[in-house]
C-alpha cells in the first residue's frame, strides 16, 4: 500500500502527523488526525479508517455469526454506529478497541433480533470455515458430517439459553474476551457477568449430557 | 477411588464443554477484506443519515461541525458556573484561522442554540487553563455584549453613516448647494471619527469587563494561569487587533503583575 510512497512535510509534536504521498493520493497516517477529521464530518477520513479496520472487524463478526452475509451486515452496521458516535470518541484512545466494542454489542443485538441461533448449521458453513482456517485444504466427507453434527448440537443447546447467557458465552468463546472486557462491552457489573457465565456453562453441561443420554 | 473417578469424569466434562464451545466458535479468523461495494453501501447510509439531519436544519452551514469533546465539556462547565442554559446537542462550532478569540453566539429566538466560532489553534492540544480562559472569554464577552450600551453604538454609527451617504447622493444629484454639503459632511465625518474612537474604548472596556466576569466564574488564580499560558504559547498571535487589549494589559489588570515573556520583540520588560 505504501509502495512508491515518499514522506513529505515535517513531523510536528503531539497532534500533527506525517503525510505520506502515494502517487496523487495524500494519505494521513496519523489515526488521531483521521478520527478528528471524521468526527467533523470528513467522509474521506472515515473511509480511510474503514480501509484500516474493516477486515479485522469482518473477521470478528464472521467468527461470532458464522454467516458471511450476516457478518457483512454486522460490520457495516458497526461502522455506521461508529460514524455517528465519533463526536463522542475520546481523543488519544486507539480506534480499533472502541470499534470492536461497538461491533460486539451490535453483533449480539442483530443475532438476537434475527434469531441466528435458530438457524441450523449447514454444510456450506462448515466448509467455508475450514477454508478460512486452512485455505486450499480438503476435508474428508465423514469429518465434515461429524463437524456439522457437533456444531448443530451446540447450536441447539445455545438456543435454549436465555439471551443474556448467550451473549456472555458468545463474547467469552467467540471473541476471547475476559470477564472484565465482557463487563465493559455489555455494560454489566463484573459479578453479573461471572454469575451468568457460570449459569450458562452449567445449563449447557446439563443440556449436552441429556442429549448424550 | 470412586470419588476420584467421579472427579476425573467431572473434569473431563468441563474440558469437553470448553473444548466444544471453543470448537463451535473456532479460532480467530484471518482478516476478511470486503469489496468496494460494501463501502459504497455504507457510504450511502452515512449520506442518508447526514441528509436527514440537514432536512430539519436547513439553515445549518456545511462548515459547521460537531464540537470536539474536550471543548464541549469545558464549555458545559463554564456555562454552568455562568448560569447559562443551553442544550449541548444544539451546540455547533466552526474553526477559523483568522479568529483569535472565541466568539459565542446564542440565538435570540431560541437561547438554547449555541454557535461557537473558534480559533483554528483550538483544534490542537493546549492546557486546560488556557482552554478554560479562551472559552470563558468568548462567553463573558457575549454576556457583556447583550447590554444595551453595546448594542446602541453600532446602531448609532450605522445611522450616521446612512445620513452621510444620503447627503452625498443628494449632492451628486445637484439638489443641494456645495457649501451646505461641506457644512453637512465635515461635522459628520468628524463625528464618525469621534464615534470610532469611542467605539474602540468601549470595546476595550467590554473586554476588561468580560475579564472581571470571567474571574467571578473561574477564580482569579485560574484565570491568571490561563492568561500566562496563552502569553507563553507558541501559537498565540502577537499582533494587536483594533479595540482588543493586549494579553499583557489583561494580565496586568487581572493578576496585578507584569507578564514575563521571553520575547525580545516586546517593549514591555520584566
Amino acid at each position: 500500500m505504501l509502495q512508491d510512497a515518499h514522506i513529505e512535510g515535517n513531523l510536528f509534536p503531539s497532534f500533527r502527523c506525517t503525510i505520506v504521498t502515494e502517487g496523487r493520493q495524500r494519505v494521513a497516517t496519523c489515526e488521531a488526525d483521521l478520527i478528528e477529521s471524521a468526527a467533523h464530518g470528513d467522509q474521506e477520513a472515515f473511509r480511510q479508517l474503514w480501509e484500516m479496520h474493516h477486515a479485522v472487524a469482518m473477521a470478528s463478526a464472521l467468527r461470532l455469526s458464522h454467516q458471511r452475509a450476516l457478518a457483512e451486515e454486522i460490520t457495516q452496521g458497526a461502522f455506521l454506529l461508529a460514524w455517528r458516535g465519533l463526536p463522542r470518541f475520546q481523543p488519544g484512545n486507539p480506534f480499533r478497541p472502541w470499534l470492536l466494542r461497538i461491533l460486539y454489542r451490535h453483533a449480539l443485538d442483530v443475532m438476537e433480533k434475527q434469531r441466528a441461533y435458530l438457524h441450523p448449521v449447514s454444510l456450506e458453513e462448515v466448509i467455508e470455515l475450514e477454508q478460512h482456517l486452512a485455505p486450499g485444504s480438503r476435508v474428508e466427507g465423514s469429518d465434515l458430517q461429524e463437524q456439522v453434527a457437533q456444531r448443530e448440537e451446540i447450536r441447539q443447546a445455545l438456543a435454549q439459553l436465555s439471551s443474556e447467557q448467550r451473549r456472555v458465552i458468545a463474547l467469552r468463546y467467540g471473541a476471547d474476551l475476559t470477564e472484565i472486557d465482557i463487563a465493559q462491552v455489555l455494560g454489566w457489573p463484573i459479578g453479573t457477568v461471572k454469575s451468568r457465565l457460570n449459569r450458562a456453562r452449567e445449563r449447557l453441561r446439563v443440556l449436552l449430557n441429556n442429549t448424550k443420554e | 477411588m470412586d470419588i476420584k473417578n467421579s472427579d476425573a469424569e467431572d473434569h473431563g466434562e468441563k474440558v469437553d464443554l470448553e473444548g466444544r464451545l471453543t470448537a463451535y466458535y473456532g479460532p480467530a479468523l484471518p482478516e476478511q477484506p470486503l469489496s468496494q461495494i460494501s463501502w459504497e453501501h455504507l457510504h450511502s447510509q452515512m449520506d442518508a443519515h447526514h441528509s436527514s439531519k440537514r432536512r430539519f436544519h436547513w439553515r445549518k452551514k456545511r462548515s459547521e461541525a460537531a464540537v470536539p469533546a474536550h471543548i464541549r465539556e469545558t464549555f458545559a462547565r463554564i456555562a454552568y458556573q455562568a448560569s447559562i442554559v443551553y442544550i449541548p446537542a444544539r451546540m455547533h462550532c466552526t474553526f477559523k484561522a483568522k479568529v483569535h478569540t472565541p466568539v459565542v453566539h446564542i440565538s435570540p429566538l431560541d437561547r438554547r442554540n449555541v454557535r461557537l466560532i473558534l480559533p483554528a489553534m483550538m483544534r490542537g492540544t493546549m492546557s486546560q487553563a488556557e482552554l478554560d480562559v479562551l472559552l470563558a472569554t468568548g462567553l463573558a464577552r457575549y454576556v457583556c455584549m447583550r447590554r444595551s450600551r453595546y448594542i446602541l453604538m453600532p446602531l448609532l454609527l450605522l445611522t450616521i453613516a446612512l445620513l452621510v451617504g444620503v447627503t452625498i447622493v443628494m449632492f451628486s444629484l445637484g439638489t443641494l448647494r456645495g457649501a451646505i454639503i461641506l457644512i453637512a459632511i465635515m461635522p459628520g465625518a468628524l463625528l464618525c471619527l469621534a464615534l470610532l474612537w469611542w467605539s474602540n474604548r468601549q470595546k476595550r472596556r467590554l473586554a476588561f469587563r468580560a475579564d472581571e466576569l470571567m474571574v467571578s466564574w473561574l477564580g482569579r488564580s485560574h484565570v491568571c494561569q490561563g492568561l500566562h499560558a496563552m502569553a507563553n504559547s507558541l501559537h498565540m498571535s502577537r499582533h494587536q487587533r483594533w479595540g482588543e487589549p493586549s494579553l499583557e494589559e489583561r494580565i496586568e489588570r487581572v493578576c496585578n503583575t507584569q507578564v514575563r515573556i521571553e520575547d525580545p520583540r516586546l517593549t514591555m520588560v520584566r
